[in-house]
């Protein structure tokens, strides 16, 4: 057992998946990741690069994925903003790469640097346009490993940017693990090189690696050279890798269930939020009170079945979330009306206590009989305290 | 794009022409200049690699036949030196507009000019923004028009080769459209040249810059470009007040960024084999006997700079060594640099759901700002306060008040009270063994801090007990 810290994890995992190139711009909390990066990759022979900006960093590792390198960066709320416009290229050009995202509370500078979990949907929608949004996250120091181990193999398998959400509690946290020792999957060489179509499936070959390749975020044919008038071939590559990653199901949707068995009332938790439902879960249960804690690893694409499947079984959902309600309206969009939804929510900076999420979970239960929407609000606004 | 030889059609994509350029446009005699270059210098096109970024002039790696990275506007440097930090050994070249590298690519332009890495940019300074329309680029000459500034520009422009010099670019030469002999040449020393190489190439747009400013015909506004310059070498012609020289500004041999990573990568290497003979402390037994509570939580907070995180990481560390189960969290941001801090570990046979502590089971404080702001403790716990932080405080009832800062001077020096206030509370509590942080501090200390820290942790242990 090692005592290591969160953000110590990532950049173990990352090594452990074969990552061989980091680019990055200091941002508290997430430096220490491309610190631990600068002390490892060059002992092994990889590339670490400190950038101008945040900009330029995701560039970079775009640039050295298409080199043929597993590439990464991290950054934290501001930089991920800076980010989005060279995300959506990466997603644009099925380039695998991984991002790393330690949320803090903002906007803008915000609370420099408490936690937050305010950067659900920029995760998923903040580039222009439609694209895969693949996006992960981890409530434990073990976890972080394994999730960014995962997020390599996604990436890899799958050719498309994969981030990866913590925060400043999970980044900071020291706990003592073992480090399991992971398959690792790596981007598929195409059998027949002379015959390879870029964009044609998820096969890759790097540039200069003996035949011309084009690249670019133009709406592009499976050779790659732009069809930027062809709306029709357009729609077709976009739906393509929409489509594959829709398609892929156990391998990209993770998900960890605690006491969900005979649950009646259900958590839906992901990220640091998912700590204290773990907590709140026992104290719960030892009052006889039987809840139950789907915790999402994935939360992008939303790992539907497993939430419709809970739904069904439950008498009421609680979906405590640091921000002002993000993941829970597309629980919501899921659930259609199913089981009510109720959002528990924080933007002060302070990780929930256990205790907040059960009191939150009895006044429910005894509150909400009849499922109407007037009544959830006025729970929920109770809840806020 | 003028008429080429058949030689140099080989290197053309030309499935993709005509492209997207007006007839006249300068860029396709820059990339004339590209390719000839690269015919006289026997690249393979396999090896090489285009990378652009936004505009007309972003476009031209879809119009050679080597492997092209159509990127995003400005961004096109950055693309480029993750590819070549990658891949050192290939040849890298990258095409910009003036917006592009000099407005939104400012910053990444001067940045790839300080590092010294070895790509070669090409600047297709047109003066404006063609692809967008004719709006104002940061070289619009002053007094000229373009559709932001349709009373003429009154801005001063850049001189993208002197920012480049300035910023450290190690080849650096400005040239026109017009100088066709001048062009290719630039275009191939640039790209021979180990290091950063900047050709800034006035280029004509006559569909915007030209109509706007009524330049005339492309072949007149190549006459533009010709009066609007003067050569620094051979002094061909005379020069005339606001005229842009024009030549080769500078070609000196620099350490260049990829060979300067390479060598480190060497050193890191050779410092990492090195380091590998040092064993791992043998494994401690397992720590069976209960925990005073369970889960049991502590509080180091003292002031940035009293190790008050290193205190709460050394104790996770030993009690993780004998098979508890640990989480560590400390206060972070502004506050930790002077401020009040706090570091906090929970302790546990079993996992622990919820990683922060929320009411402490024993606490340190190793100054008055911290025993006034962290406040709370579980009933039955333990508080160890150091003496000096009773300054301005009233103790409470069954605090533990300890000489800990005068226990570490004795020690061999103040630094240390953080091990010297752990000593104490694991004399106390018995929440780990002296064994235990004895092998911590070996694994998470400086070689040369040890002997103090030990002296600490024993001394510690002593005024706690
Ligand atoms: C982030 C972003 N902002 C704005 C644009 C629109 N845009 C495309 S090209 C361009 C400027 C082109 O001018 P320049 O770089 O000088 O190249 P030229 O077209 O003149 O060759 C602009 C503003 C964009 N594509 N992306
Ligand atoms: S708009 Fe200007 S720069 Fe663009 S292709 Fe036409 S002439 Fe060339």
């Amino acid at each position: 057992m090692r005592l290591i810290q969160g953000n110590e994890a990532c950049a173990l995992g990352a090594l452990h998946a074969g990552c061989t190139y980091y680019a990055g711009y200091p941002i508290t909390p997430a430096s220490e990741i491309m610190e631990q990066m600068a002390r490892m990759l060059p002992a092994r022979h990889g590339v670490f690069v400190q950038m101008e900006d945040e900009i330029a960093a995701l560039a970079a590792v775009i640039g050295a994925s298409w080199a043929g390198a597993k590439a990464m960066t991290a950054t934290s709320g501001p930089g991920f903003s800076l980010m989005q416009e060279n995300l959506g290229y990466a997603a644009m050009t099925e380039t695998p790469c991984v991002v790393v995202d330690s949320q803090r509370m903002g906007p803008s500078t915000g609370l420099p640097t408490l936690p937050s979990q305010g950067d659900v949907m920029q995760a998923r929608w903040g580039s222009h346009g439609d694209r895969p949004g693949v996006t992960l996250t981890a409530s434990s120091v073990g976890q972080v490993y394994e999730v960014t181990v995962a997020a390599f193999n996604i990436s890899e398998r799958y050719r498309v940017p994969v981030v990866l959400l913590l925060d400043a509690v999970v980044s900071h946290m020291r706990e003592g693990v073992e480090l399991p020792d992971l398959p690792v999957v790596t981007r598929q060489a195409p059998a027949d090189p002379a015959a390879f179509l870029p964009f044609g499936g998820t096969d890759f070959m790097p540039l200069g690696a003996g035949k011309p390749i084009v690249v670019t975020g133009l709406a592009h044919a499976a050779s790659g050279l732009p069809r930027a008038t062809d709306g029709a071939n357009a729609a077709r590559m976009l739906q393509r890798v929409v489509d594959r990653i829709d398609a892929a199901g156990e391998e990209i949707l993770r998900t960890r269930a605690l006491a969900l068995e005979d649950a009646e009332v259900g958590i839906i938790a992901y990220g640091i939020s998912a700590r204290p439902a773990r907590g709140a879960v026992e104290l719960l249960r030892a009052e006889g009170i039987r809840a139950g804690l789907l915790e999402l690893e994935t939360i992008w694409p939303l790992p539907e079945q497993a939430i419709r499947d809970l739904a069904a079984r439950t008498r009421l959902l609680l979906v405590p979330e640091m921000n002002l309600g993000q993941l829970v309206l597309a629980i919501r969009a899921t659930v259609e009306g199913r089981t009510p939804v109720l959002a528990l929510n924080r933007v002060d900076g302070q990780v929930f206590p256990p205790a907040e999420i059960a009191a939150a979970i009895r006044q429910a239960v005894a509150e909400v009989r009849v499922p109407v929407e007037p009544a959830f609000r006025e729970v929920q606004h109770a809840a806020h305290g | 794009m003028p008429r080429m030889g058949e030689e140099l059609r080989q290197y053309l994509r030309e499935e993709l022409m005509p492209g997207v350029w007006c007839p006249g446009c300068g860029h396709g005699n820059v990339l004339r200049g590209v390719v000839t270059a690269l015919d006289r210098l026997h690249r393979k096109m396999d090896q090489v690699v285009c990378v652009g970024g936004i505009g007309c002039a972003g476009r031209s790696p879809f119009y050679l036949n080597s492997s092209a990275m159509h990127t995003t506007h400005g961004r096109a440097l950055a693309y480029a030196t993750g590819l070549k930090t990658a891949r050192p050994d290939l040849t890298v070249l990258v095409t910009m507009g003036d917006g592009d590298a000099a407005a939104i690519g400012g910053n990444h332009f001067i940045h790839a000019c300080r590092r010294n890495i070895d790509l070669t940019a090409i600047v297709y300074n047109n003066g404006t923004y063609g692809m967008t329309g004719g709006q104002q680029a940061p070289t619009t000459p002053a007094g000229m028009r373009s559709t932001t500034t349709p009373l003429g520009s009154i801005e001063p422009p850049f001189d993208i080769s002197e920012l480049a010099r300035a910023a450290g670019a190690s080849y650096v030469a400005r040239t026109t459209t017009f100088d066709f002999e001048e062009l290719p040449q630039y275009i191939a020393e640039a790209i021979a040249h180990p290091g950063f190489a900047v050709v800034e190439v006035l280029t004509q747009c006559p569909t915007y810059f030209g109509r706007l400013n009524h330049l005339g015909d492309p072949a007149t506004m190549l006459d533009y470009e010709r009066d609007l310059t003067f050569p620094i070498e051979p002094m061909t012609r005379e020069q005339v007040a606001g005229q842009l020289p024009v030549g080769r500004f500078r070609r000196d041999v620099r350490p260049e960024y990829t060979r300067r990573y390479a060598e480190l990568c060497d050193r890191a290497a050779a410092a990492a084999a090195a380091a590998d003979g040092a064993t791992d402390d043998e494994p401690l037994p397992r720590r069976d006997c209960a925990l005073p509570r369970d889960p049991y939580e502590v509080r180091f907070s003292g002031e940035g700079g009293q190790g008050v995180i290193l205190a709460g990481v050394l104790l996770a560390d030993a009690a993780g060594s004998e098979g508890r189960q640990v989480v560590h969290t400390q206060s972070y941001g502004p506050e930790a640099r002077g401020g009040a801090c706090k570091s906090e570990v929970i302790l546990s046979s079993r996992e622990i759901p919820f990683p922060e502590v929320e009411q402490p089971d024993a606490v340190i404080c190793l100054s008055p700002e911290a025993m006034r702001r962290y406040t709370g403790l579980r009933p039955g716990g333990i508080r160890i306060v150091e003496e000096r932080a009773c300054l301005g405080n009233t103790p409470a009832d069954g605090d533990i008040v300890l000489p800990l800062i005068r226990t570490a001077v004795e020690a061999g020096g103040e630094l240390a009270v953080n091990v010297v206030a752990l000593g104490a509370l694991a004399g106390i509590t018995g929440l780990v063994s002296r064994e235990a942080l004895e092998a911590a501090l070996r694994r998470r200390l400086k070689p040369e801090l040890l002997p103090l820290n030990q002296r600490a942790l024993a001394a510690g242990w002593g005024v706690g007990r």
